[in-house]
């Protein structure tokens, strides 16, 4: 085999491949999203509880995820139905 | 003169193809007025969440693996009992005129309306009162299939039918979840896993054989299932729902191929005559054909469960041809083999008038699902497959889809009771636990609850089956009301209509006859109910129409929504 026709035939191997993970993925895909979204979503008031006032032992340790968290912020909290951040000393918007 | 299924089957297949590429073609250019430039909702409001632009393929997979139960095999099944022609016809006709158009109609205006369901649509359209209306009567519908379904898998599970699926199947359910952890959790190569999967389904076929499972008996395998139904609604999607839906399309794909091309191989000849106008026991075949075969000609159910998610992920305009008609036309081919099976995959005459003696014989579920097997495995058996295996393998791909039917609804039931909920203002309803807690006894209530010695959901199937053709005739209703405030050509999808209405109408006015008369309060409650929500309904387009014709204004190819 020539390896242009080789390559053709890689090429559609990889399209297959992909089609089937769409296809697989595809379905679901708006299930799993929003599933792992509401995950995140605990995540981030875990992080964020001891800055509400909402005693967190592990605040010690989520303090350093706080700026890596950030820019999902402001995503959060107007999702939790709060139009500015909730905190005085925290602005967002 | 004898016709040969196999020249029969050709002619259907012939049709098909003709109609998707002149009557398809014709209703997306003329009437849907489909622009492939147009952004569509995946397109326009990409959040890589519910709209994501997606291949066509993959939709068209999807949308037909969705569509494709257990119904297409279950209706030819009964009504062959008329003779091959009658529902071969009205499979291949009802399919190219009615059932691909309603598909089609439906998606369109889903694309038109944000991806909204045509369900959704039509709530927006009816106001609150009717919304929750229409949530109970779904609610029961779906809750009373599933009731049948669990009775039916149960039957099939019985000693007397396939006990040796049992194995097979169960495990599948394990392979599927260990599928999902492999993806989702390991980042496993899809695939991998399927080539391995499917290797899995059909080993297990062999080992089912050996190890046929007779222990529990109907009422303990019920509770398994009711078991096994809240287990997969309350578990997260990409644990079992997604893998299983992923193997059960790609059974479902190799199991159909195998058919045909058993079936071709196979040559047969009809074993049932042509025409039978008159059976015995039987109700007049116009218009009982029409509503016996539902899925496999036209459902309305698939407006409602597919057109959301296929709609949010439509790439372009004009792929909705070939994933909203094309779909339809794909069940059909399966609904084409159920009448295939059943009258041609029958040994002789004497075998297949034995089955079919009586409308009574006819009409029972367990056994329709085994006329439909016994066929198929007939045809199977040619390309070598031995009897035992093909058996075994058609009823696991038949068992697998009651079952794949089962834990999605449960999860829609589940999403319904929530939804009401809401609605009422009832927070508890919407803990996923007490949800389905609900809808798996809303679905107990059907598959255990015996009136007059039968099971409830067997004798409200008829109910099912009518209010599955009555919601295609009201989706044809709202697909040509949008038309109309389009000024587009409405007969292509009004006359379909009127035809679905009529015949569903006449046949729910004589059941309601039949409850009255034998006193069965119980049956007559609920057909009354989805009796004149249905007229309500008409009435309410009638006046929808009324109005247009006094103020035509013609909108723009988009649906409005009607602020709260």
């Amino acid at each position: 085999m020539s390896p242009s026709r080789l390559d053709g035939v890689r090429a559609r191997l990889a399209r297959a491949r992909t089609l089937l993970g769409e296809f697989y993925t595809a379905p679901y895909r708006g299930a799993v999203a929003r599933a792992r979204r509401d995950e995140d979503d605990l995540f981030m008031l875990f992080v964020f509880a001891e800055l509400m006032g909402v005693p967190n032992p592990a605040a010690y340790y989520t303090l350093e995820l706080q700026p890596l968290l950030l820019e999902r912020f402001h995503e959060w909290h107007t999702r939790m139905g709060l139009e500015h951040s909730p905190l005085d000393h925290f602005r967002c918007c | 003169m004898t016709m040969s299924p196999l020249l029969a089957a050709l002619i259907c297949i012939a049709a098909y193809v003709a109609a998707y590429r002149v009557y398809a073609r014709f209703l997306a250019e003329r009437v849907f007025a489909i622009d492939p430039a147009r952004p569509t909702p995946a397109v326009r409001f990409r959040d890589e969440i519910d709209y994501v632009p997606a291949n066509r393929y993959v939709l068209f997979g999807h949308q037909y693996a969705s569509i494709t139960g257990l119904s297409p095999m279950l209706g030819p099944a009964i009504a062959v009992i008329w003779g091959w022609l009658p529902a071969m016809l009205w499979v291949v006709l009802g399919a190219i005129f009615v059932g691909a158009v309603h598909d089609f109609g439906a998606l369109v205006v889903s694309i038109r309306a944000r991806g909204m369901s045509l369900g959704k649509v039509t709530e927006n359209l009816v106001g609150p009162r009717g919304k929750t209306l229409f949530h109970l009567v779904i609610f029961f519908l779906i809750a009373l299939a599933m009731g049948v379904f669990v009775h039916v898998i149960a039957v099939l599970f019985s000693p007397d039918f396939y006990p040796q699926a049992v194995l097979p199947s169960g495990a599948l359910v394990f392979v599927a979840a260990a599928m999902g952890v492999a993806v989702h959790r390991g980042g496993w190569s899809i695939r991998s896993l399927t080539i391995a999967g499917l290797a899995v389904a059909l080993g297990l076929a062999f080992v089912g054989i050996r190890q046929p499972v007779v222990g529990p008996s109907l009422a303990q395998w019920k509770w398994l299932l009711l078991a096994y139904a809240f287990g997969a609604s309350v578990l997260p999607v990409w644990l079992l729902l997604q893998p299983r839906d992923y193997i059960n399309s790609l059974l479902l794909y190799v199991g159909v191929g195998a058919m045909y091309v058993g079936f071709v191989a196979t040559n047969p000849s009809f074993a049932a005559p042509a025409v039978d106008l008159a059976p015995e026991g039987a109700p007049p075949i116009v218009p009982f054909v029409f509503v016996v075969i539902a899925c496999g000609a036209a459902s309305g159910f698939h407006a409602l469960m597919s057109s959301g998610s296929t709609a949010k992920q439509l790439a372009t305009e004009g792929d909705a041809r070939f994933v909203g008609y094309g779909a339809m036309i794909g069940e059909s081919l399966l609904g084409l083999m159920a009448v295939l099976a059943c009258t041609a995959g029958f040994v002789s005459r004497e075998a297949w008038l034995e089955r079919y003696v009586s409308w009574q014989a006819a009409d029972s579920l367990g056994n329709n699902i085994a006329a439909f097997i016994r066929g198929t495995t007939h045809f199977l058996q040619t390309l070598g497959i031995p009897e035992a295996i093909g058996g075994t393998f058609v009823a696991v791909i038949v068992v697998s889809f009651a079952l794949t039917s089962l834990d999605s609804a449960t999860r829609l039931l589940r999403y319904n009771v929530s939804e009401m909920g809401d609605t009422l203002g009832v927070d508890a309803l919407s803990n996923r636990y007490v949800a389905s807690g609900i809808a798996v006894v809303a679905i107990w209530a059907f598959a255990f609850i015996q009136v007059d010695g039968e099971f409830a959901g067997l004798i409200l199937w008829q109910l099912f089956g009518t209010t599955n053709q009555l919601l295609a005739g009201l989706a044809l209703l709202a697909v040509t009301l949008y038309l109309l405030r389009r000024g587009k050509p409405l007969v292509y999808t009004a006359a379909p209509m009127v035809f679905m209405l009529l015949s569903t109408l006449t046949v729910m006015s004589a059941n309601l006859t039949d409850f009255w008369k034998a006193g069965q309060w119980l049956l007559l409650a609920p057909a009354a109910i989805i009796f004149t929500l249905a007229v309500w309904l008409v009435i309410e387009a009638a006046l929808a129409v009324i109005r247009f014709r006094r103020n035509p204004v013609l909108d723009g190819l988009e649906v409005v929504f009607r602020e709260k």
